[in-house]
């Protein structure tokens, strides 16, 4: 998988994707409502790294706006997003897939 | 290399691979029996190295009913040309293959030279923007291959190929007899070919190794390799030797800890010393893999010994296995030591992985968020490393001692052996894993990728962009 194949699922599956510059990349940015958990309903934005390398290995940790647990706990901590941010650091180990990436993404903020 | 011209690749070595999968494609389709050539077309991507042009040919366009005539020998039609410059997949290139009866590298016969160089050379350079590439089947599996190069106005001149390198669980090298001549083992070596004989000497002494990662396992395995008789080598690493380093690195002197001497250079120093071989030549590239002079540099080879532990660097020669076909030679140590600093347990394992085998993903060798975590440069934050479970951390703690380091660097060269020779009673069938308690080697005899493994899929893509 490359990000242009996570990009195409995404807005076939309609959502508005924008990029924003941060540290010494860049990150994918698009809003998502929360589909379980003690956020769940929420609007909340998510974040990740881009990298135009073949293949994409996507960061597993997701970024989110705004901090969705207190920080420091289930393992979140700052994002180089901004203060607004939190990184909430978790694995992905599966082969990456659009479908399956995105699962892990309404996954990690579903389980809070 | 701006345009293909002839004059650009004047000090560029040529070459070409293809998986074994396809190769037996080929020969099922070419081999018509002793009296009857064929020809296919087929289309390839070029990898390129710091000093090495690769043809990765990927995908086959076989001929149809009235494509080529065929008289014993064969030629193609203007329709069948035709359809394959208009079939022809963005970003490539368009290869002539066809067969000869004999054996050995294949030379061209006046009406081979006028089908590549008149009838094909132009339509495919002016339509693919690529180069001409002709490859000939000889009877017993050589392959020989060059490139058609614009040496003027509707001019196009032959470069000969050095090497053809078929890569499936064996790399099977075909050598242009000049420009890769196979040379007499030395009197040093008699011991060595006494074992593995003549000719499987000469496809290790041709077979261009890169050993990426210098210190501890990858300086023993520079020695091994010059000593056994490999002719070229380069040497990859961008760190200096250390203090630490010397109770591991083989070639270092506290004077290099003190002046701070690049690994690559300490591992050249000891290949220069202790080659067997009549013509030796080992580059020492002082860059990363991740730097572009590092990458490039680790495309001029044939096969890669992976000698780094770092997630990131290991991902990126998982990849360079599949998408460029080299092979690669990993070897990894994990020692488990108490809190208190007593040793629990230490295993180490050693694989190759490339086209046919399973990649580092599936063999479980890599974790796809540790190359995340390495990339992002989390694994040299501190902080972050604090946060780790204690698993994880054992996992990245890289303990090493220079037993285990022998041990792992024997089994790596063990398996180039018997990778480039196919021979597996010296390199064993499967990926080894050695439990230095009781003392006991698991072998895991041919693991497959899983079914929804990504790397698989990038198979002969020779996408450049592995690291940005």
């Amino acid at each position: 998988m490359v990000i242009q194949d996570f990009e195409r699922y995404m807005q076939a599956a309609g959502y508005e994707l924008r990029t924003v510059p941060a540290g010494s990349g860049s990150y994918l940015l698009l809003t998502v409502l929360v589909p379980s958990g003690s956020n769940k309903g929420r609007s909340c934005e998510v974040a990740v790294k881009r990298s135009d390398a073949n293949p994409w290995v996507p960061e597993s940790a997701v970024h989110v706006k705004p901090h969705l647990v207190p920080m420091g706990q289930r393992s979140s901590q700052g994002s180089e997003l901004g203060a607004e941010w939190q990184y909430l650091s978790r694995r992905f180990e599966r082969p990456p897939t659009p479908k399956a990436f995105f699962a892990h993404l309404l996954t990690v903020i579903g389980e809070l | 290399m701006n345009g293909y011209q002839l004059a650009d690749f004047e000090n560029v070595e040529l070459s070409v691979a293809f998986t074994s999968a396809l190769d037996d494609q080929l020969v099922g389709h070419l081999y018509k029996g002793p009296h009857q050539e064929d020809l296919t077309f087929a289309y390839w991507k070029p990898s390129c190295g710091a000093m090495r042009f690769t043809a990765i040919v990927s995908q086959l366009n076989l001929p149809q009913e009235g494509d080529r005539i065929l008289q014993g020998n064969v030629a193609f039609t203007e329709p069948y040309l035709g359809r394959v410059l208009a079939e022809r997949p963005a970003e490539c290139g368009v290869a002539l293959l066809h067969s000869h009866l004999g054996p050995g590298w294949q030379g061209m016969s006046d009406d081979d030279v006028v089908a590549e160089k008149e009838r094909l050379a132009g339509a495919v350079a002016s339509t693919s923007g690529l180069p001409l590439l002709g490859l000939t089947w000889g009877t017993d599996g050589t392959w020989s291959a060059r490139f058609w190069l614009r040496a003027g106005r509707h001019n196009y001149e032959r470069k000969w190929v050095s090497t053809v390198r078929s890569v499936g669980r064996r790399v099977a090298m075909s050598f242009h007899p000049k420009l890769r001549p196979p040379s007499s083992p030395s009197e040093a070596q008699v011991a060595t070919v006494s074992v593995w004989g003549q000719g499987a000497q000469q496809d290790l002494a041709r077979t261009h190794v890169g050993i990426v990662g210098n210190g501890s396992v990858g300086s023993i395995i520079a020695e091994a390799l010059s000593r056994t008789g490999v002719e070229r080598i380069t040497l990859i690493d961008a760190d200096k030797i250390e203090e630490r380093n010397l109770d591991r690195t083989l070639g270092a002197l506290r004077a290099d800890a003190i002046e701070g001497t690049r690994k690559v250079a300490v591992s050249k120093r000891l290949v220069d010393q202790t080659h067997t071989s009549t013509s030796f030549l080992a580059r020492a590239v002082p860059h990363s893999l991740l730097e572009a002079p590092g990458l490039s540099a680790a495309l001029d080879c044939d096969v890669l010994m992976c000698c780094v532990d770092r997630p990131w660097p290991r991902h990126v020669l998982n990849v360079i296995a599949y998408a460029h076909l080299i092979p690669v030679i990993d070897g990894g140590i994990l020692a488990r030591v108490s809190e208190s600093g007593r040793l629990l347990h230490v295993d180490w394992r050693i694989h190759t992985v490339g086209p046919g085998r399973a990649c580092l993903y599936c063999l479980d060798a890599i974790r796809r968020s540790d190359v995340a975590l390495d990339r992002d440069g989390k694994l040299d934050d501190p902080d972050y490393v604090k946060g780790l479970s204690a698993a994880d951390r054992e996992r990245y703690g890289r303990r090493n001692v220079f037993a285990f380091s022998l041990s792992v660097a024997s089994h790596q060269v063990l398996q180039l052996v018997g990778v480039v020779t196919g021979n597996v009673r010296i390199g064993g069938d499967g990926a080894q894993t050695y439990h230095a308690y009781p003392g006991v080697m698991d072998v895991e005899s041919r693991p497959a990728c899983l079914d929804e493994c990504d790397i698989v899929p990038l198979t002969a893509n020779a996408h450049p962009n592995i690291i940005s």
